[in-house]
């Protein structure tokens, strides 16, 4: 069975399906009319967890034992404590190495962790007070840390994106940090080349690799090889370098998914015509595939966490539009259909499987 | 002491909450403590870092209050939230939530003047 948690930005939505990933059934929505900006599955410990944030209310996040059936909501600890910056997001929630370790980023940016399931949150504040911190500055969704890569096999090692500051990484569990954005521009930023100041979009792990990373930034796709050390640019063969988010192979390394959109002025899909873009040899090449994808006036747009892989053979791949839509593909996106229409703007897919 | 705190809906349905639930408390941080005391993590959405979150309101009675004032016994603690547009005096998207909040018997928007956002900004 797979389970797509949707989250959008009025409530969490789930879809499941059996492994053929077809027929899907729509449930939902648990936190009626609040933003759900992420959303995880731990199936060692069976805990879901949702970042879910309120304009009025502010961020919390959330986690459920029994599938979100029911939510503790007391998210107890997210926050930069008596005198500090108020919280106004909760942007993304990843479950670590070690089950009940689990990292949620906020806006304004800054890295939290619980090491009880989500029960009880600390943050980690060697990153928000990085001496490169004067180099951050607010993207469209404000200044958020909305990307978590942990390491698969190295509990110290964690990866995190914000925008725009780019990425950090902590090789002590968070005790210090460096930006590693070699070999990708930020030409808003005065020094060349830049100390800070990217604007990653989002970023993943390629096949269980420690060392493979692929990145939509604002400015390009790009692949790491080193670990986030180095980047080189692996656009040549995409329609734009603009977009949002990436998707990866749980088992190849060579193999991404991305959603190339129209630059930062019109943020659709090119020519009103959905295509996702595949590689399978790092970047070097990409097939694009729209079979099952509407064929024209279709000005999608898709949001940095709306696409995401799952785990079986062959893979499949999702994506979340603004305009409510979730797109399937059970064969690693040889085609699709349309699993979920109407829904809210959807911000978050998560495939549980 | 015991008061009554009266929460908007949003709230008292994710964390369900009665309308109106009664509390033991003699300031608007002690109410909201003791609601978070019996509903975890309520209190975070009205204070954060130490503060009543910035599109978050509270009356006690009929004056709007900040989270050390005093509340008198049997006192009545209103939430609201602040809604963006528009000046104090014409903020119709009010109407509803304070209709509702209020319960009947209370003229609505009587003191929407005192609860403008950006005048009012929570202390």
């Amino acid at each position: 069975m797979v389970t797509l948690l949707v989250g959008t930005r009025k409530g969490l939505f789930t879809l499941t399906a059996d492994d053929s990933r077809s027929g899907w059934e729509a449930a939902g929505p648990e936190f009626a009319g609040w933003q759900v900006n992420s959303v995880d599955h731990d199936p060692r410990t069976g805990t879901t967890y949702a970042a879910v944030t309120s304009e009025m209310y502010g961020p919390l996040i959330a986690r459920s034992d029994d599938l979100g059936r029911t939510w503790d909501r007391s998210s107890e600890g997210f926050t930069y404590g008596e005198g500090g910056a108020e919280l106004r997001g909760a942007w993304a929630v990843r479950a670590a190495l070690e089950p009940g370790v689990v990292y949620a980023g906020a806006g304004p940016a800054g890295l939290f962790r619980s090491t009880d399931a989500g029960k009880t949150w600390a943050e980690l504040a060697a990153l928000r007070t990085h001496p490169t911190a004067e180099h951050w500055s607010p993207g469209a969704a404000g200044l958020i840390l909305h990307t978590i890569v942990p390491h698969p096999t190295d509990p110290n090692v964690l990866w995190t994106g914000i925008s725009a500051a780019g990425v950090y990484r902590t090789t002590d569990g968070g005790e210090t940090w460096e930006p590693r954005n070699a070999g990708i521009g930020a030409p808003w930023e005065t020094t060349e080349p830049p100390v800070a100041g990217q604007c990653c979009h989002k970023f993943r792990l390629g096949g269980g690799s420690a060392a493979r990373l692929f990145q939509q930034n604002h400015v390009g796709q790009f692949r790491s090889d080193d670990g986030g050390d180095t980047w080189q640019p692996i656009h040549e063969g995409l329609p734009s370098e603009f977009g949002f988010p990436v998707a990866t192979h749980p088992r190849d390394e060579d193999t991404a998914w991305f959603l190339p959109l129209v630059g930062a002025e019109q943020r659709f899909v090119p020519d009103g015509v959905p295509a996702v873009y595949r590689t399978r040899d790092g970047g070097a090449s990409y097939e694009q595939l729209t079979d099952g994808l509407p064929r024209s006036h279709a000005h999608l747009v898709i949001l940095r966490d709306a696409m995401a892989s799952d785990a079986l053979d062959p893979v499949g791949v999702y994506f979340g539009t603004s305009t409510g839509q979730v797109f399937a593909s059970p064969d690693e996106g040889d085609t699709w259909h349309l699993a979920a229409d109407y829904f809210p703007p959807v911000y978050a897919v998560h495939a549980v499987a | 002491m015991t008061v009554t705190v009266r929460l908007p809906k949003e709230l008292r349905r994710l964390y369900d909450v009665p309308l109106p639930v009664a509390v033991a408390a003699a300031t608007v941080r002690e109410a909201v403590a003791a609601l978070d005391a019996a509903h975890p993590g309520v209190g975070h959405r009205l204070i954060d870092a130490g503060r009543l979150r910035r599109h978050v309101i509270v009356f006690v009675g009929d004056d709007q209050a900040g989270l050390d004032d005093p509340i008198p016994a049997g006192g009545e603690v209103t939430v609201l939230t602040a809604v963006a547009g528009g000046d104090a005096g014409h903020q119709k998207g009010q109407e509803p939530a304070v209709r509702a909040e209020r319960g009947p018997g209370t003229p609505p928007g009587g003191r929407r003047g005192r609860v403008a956002p950006s005048a009012h900004r929570a202390r």
